[in-house]
């Protein structure tokens, strides 16, 4: 079975943190601000890429890495650390695809996260 | 940037080095308490003298100036014993060698677990304070000797029996903060089977004690999430008093 862009028991867990009847439950606030912050992420790191700016292509990749992993979009995160990898390495052959893979899996764990907000 | 650190901060707060904004709602949702949060080893520094947190969670990459790394020798310095936990999204052993080797404490790996956050945070509570108190364990008026059970608030004094000595010390370690049942009885029982309301007796029997000797401090349950010790605020007390003055 293909992974999902979101794993769920990440989503399970901070779920359980949240407080029964707050105005804005604690999930949807942690998905805005990785809806904001992701984004701007992805953005620099595109930038980065284009001006093959490679510390600031690692740099991206880890904090959107990490970002991704708070809320266990695990494709979007795995494929950040092959950035990582990549923006180390001599050989950079699949650049384009991972970057493309980036933006690719980025927008599929916003669609999947937006299926779990209860407010706008 | 850096959280605006009022020039009060909450009495019972951690710290959160991280350039992540989600990381410190975690950590605060799952400790309990406020986790004031800095985006960069440098503003943490400038206020790290100024502040006592309960326990301080660095990330280990930060950009491109100080990383976390960088920066926990010098927060070891000044908080000696304050768990430091490491948070890293690496998978690279050696940076968590690093940090435990710099003064870290602790590790935990994004993404958070709030159970294993949990946990961690409350051994490494416990292992500080072994070091930080001997015996006497002083949270304002109050007075608890870990060795003979003692609480003394004011002019008056109650002897705790073990158990519920051992429950207060864990709670007191960690007041403020929620505690979960089931590591309030592996602490206290160890591997031994107990019955289902024995602890629940046992921090009524707590309740009791503290009441005895007038200390302002609550022991407050949320059936679905564990116990708390929660000071009580100057009003609370108050009224607590006038309920037993009415009362008598």
């Amino acid at each position: 079975m293909e992974n999902a862009a979101i794993d769920e028991t990440i989503i399970t867990s901070l779920k359980q943190l949240e407080i029964p009847g707050e105005p804005v439950p604690f999930l949807d606030e942690l998905i805005h601000i990785f809806l904001t912050d992701a984004s701007l992420s992805s953005r620099n790191l595109s930038t980065a890429y284009t001006q093959k700016d490679w510390p600031n292509v690692n740099r991206w990749a880890h904090k959107l890495k990490g970002q991704a992993r708070n809320l266990g979009a695990n494709r979007l995160s795995d494929v950040c650390s092959n950035l990582e990898i990549l923006a180390s390495q001599t050989e950079k052959a699949n650049a384009d695809a991972l970057i493309q893979a980036s933006e690719d899996e980025l927008k599929a764990a916003i669609t999947a996260l937006r299926g779990y907000l209860r407010t706008s | 940037m850096e959280t605006a650190v009022s020039n009060t901060p909450p009495k019972r707060f951690t710290i959160t080095l991280d350039d992540d904004l989600m990381i410190s709602p975690i950590i605060a949702r799952t400790t309990g308490i406020p986790s004031l949060v800095f985006t960069t080893g440098e503003a943490l520094l400038k206020k790290a003298s100024s502040l006592e947190p309960v326990a301080a969670f660095i990330d280990v990459h930060l950009g491109l100036n100080l990383s976390g790394l960088d920066v926990i020798p010098h927060l070891r310095s000044i908080w000696k014993y304050t768990p430091i936990v490491i948070i890293t999204g690496d998978d690279n052993a050696d940076i968590i060698g690093d940090a435990l080797a710099a003064g870290a404490n602790d590790f935990i790996r994004k993404p958070i677990q709030p159970a294993e956050l949990q946990g961690r945070l409350q051994a490494r509570l416990a292992e500080m304070n072994q070091l930080r108190y001997q015996d006497e364990v002083v949270f304002g008026d109050l007075v608890f000797s870990k060795a003979s059970g003692e609480v003394r608030y004011r002019d008056k004094r109650v002897y705790l029996p073990k158990l519920e000595a051992k429950l207060f010390m864990i709670l007191l370690e960690n007041r403020e903060m929620i505690v979960t049942k089931e590591s309030l009885k592996r602490r206290v029982w160890g591997e031994l089977t107990i019955a289902g309301n024995t602890l629940d007796k046992r921090i009524s029997k707590l309740r009791s004690f503290i009441s005895e000797v007038g200390a302002p401090l609550r022991v407050e349950a949320d059936y679905g999430k564990g116990v708390c010790l929660k000071a009580e605020k100057e009003d609370d007390e108050a009224n607590r008093k006038n309920k037993i003055k009415g009362a008598g």
